[in-house]
């Protein structure tokens, strides 16, 4: 199997019934499919207005 | 390999740093020489500015200051020059001590939209990190200048009896920050869970009813946001493979700037023409190989929807392995994650709850009417 094909089969692990109730609450958070922008690092402190 | 339209890059320009804390394993391999050379900069934003169409930069280290402004302007430069050219957005976050930011610098970083974000350990900062006149002389130099940023707060054996404490300090400062627990093995700081645990709920139910805190624990808006929003946004719940990647100062490509041993090394920037390759290296499989089979076991648990899984480095060092959960973390969620969703629901309409659950319950509500 490929490294492509791992990657499918842990995205869609994600992308379960929740993850798509969530991305339709959600505005341009997709599980699996973004990341960057939308998502936090853990070790991060300059969200200071959240 | 399809291209993911994002990519975070967790950059390590050196693993020097100027100050020692004491839960840092980085002070016991670094040396002020080892820096990220303009060569190796120049190839990173070569392979990764052209093939994504959002780079997020974060700089870490060792002390990401400590590499000088000049690094930071040709970083922004070299930027500059592949967002002319190709469509590309670039976000730039420093994570620093903070200690050695001068004016110059913070003008720099305010006018060029490098975000910073600090660490400071309350009312024992003096014992576990040091500087602590140096850090908050740092922050006001950053705020002078126009900016404005948070805390990051480790809490281990040696905090973990104090957290309402620093609380009113951070008050004092009006500081937002954010908890993380101490990770490693050392026994002068390693956590008893339940003593952490319990702490934690002391200090939400503190935060929490405190009206009128002009302080926000993001810790606790990830719990939240997700039971009352849905939301989930930190790299710990979601699915960061694929996505997320640490550059060392040498081009070195692993995981994610927690320590991962060799064997999951995705090579050297080097090696790539386009960064995405690096996903298809020995070392990504053998990561989400071990990450694909921690899922199917977290699959059974009460809280997958909301943790997906949790954090590869967090199984690997308290399971013993990337394939295997149910480690201390695992608890914590579980135990804290309820307790929250138990007060939410038990506190609704209590007039005492602080302005950021407030917010929160009024977003959930507005979603609500419009669905």
């Amino acid at each position: 199997m490929s490294n492509e094909q791992l990657l499918e089969i842990y995205n869609s692990q994600a992308a379960s019934k929740s993850s798509s109730s969530y991305t339709e609450y959600s505005e341009g958070y997709q599980e699996g499919t973004s990341g960057g922008d939308h998502v936090d690092w853990h070790d991060d402190a300059w969200h200071y207005d959240d | 390999m399809p291209q993911s339209k994002y990519l975070s890059l967790l950059m390590v320009p050196t693993d020097y740093c100027n100050m020692g804390c004491k839960y840092c394993f980085f002070d016991k391999i670094s040396r002020p020489e080892n820096k990220m050379n303009i060569e190796t900069l120049e190839h990173l934003m070569r392979i990764t500015l052209r093939f994504y169409s959002n780079v997020s930069f974060i700089w870490h280290g060792g002390e990401p200051l400590s590499m000088g402004l000049d690094f930071y302007k040709k970083a922004a430069e070299l930027q500059e020059y592949y967002k002319k050219k190709y469509d590309v957005k670039v976000s730039n976050n420093i994570q620093s001590n903070i200690t050695l930011l001068t004016e110059e610098m913070a003008d720099f970083f305010v006018k060029n939209n490098f975000t910073i974000g600090s660490s400071y350990d309350g009312i024992c900062n003096h014992e576990t990190r040091g500087l602590s006149e140096k850090i908050l002389t740092g922050v006001d130099i950053y705020k002078n200048a126009g900016g404005n940023c948070g805390m990051i707060s480790v809490v281990s054996k040696m905090t973990v009896d104090t957290l309402i404490e620093s609380y009113e300090f951070f008050k004092s400062q009006k500081l937002n920050y954010k908890l993380n627990p101490y990770l490693g093995t050392d026994e002068e700081l390693s956590l008893d869970y339940d003593m952490y645990t319990q702490a934690m709920i002391e200090l939400f139910n503190y935060w929490a009813l405190d009206t009128d805190t002009p302080v926000n624990i993001s810790s606790f808006g990830v719990y939240i946001d997700y039971i009352l929003l849905h939301r989930k946004h930190l790299c710990t719940f979601t699915s960061c493979l694929g996505k997320w990647a640490s550059v060392n100062y040498n081009g070195t490509i692993k995981p994610c700037n927690r320590y991962f041993p060799d064997e999951y090394s995705y090579g050297n920037i080097f090696d790539y023409d386009s960064f995405d390759e690096a996903f298809n290296s020995e070392g990504f499989r053998r990561l989400i190989t071990k990450a694909i089979d921690r899922r199917e076991k977290c699959k059974l648990c009460d809280l997958w929807e909301f943790c997906s899984g949790g954090c590869n480095y967090i199984a690997l060092n308290e399971c013993n392995g990337i394939e295997n959960n149910g480690g201390n973390h695992c608890k914590f969620l579980l135990t804290i994650y309820k307790y929250i969703e138990s007060f939410l629901e038990d506190n609704k309409d209590n007039p005492k709850l602080n302005k950021f659950i407030r917010i929160k319950f009024e977003m959930c509500n507005k979603e609500n009417v419009s669905r």
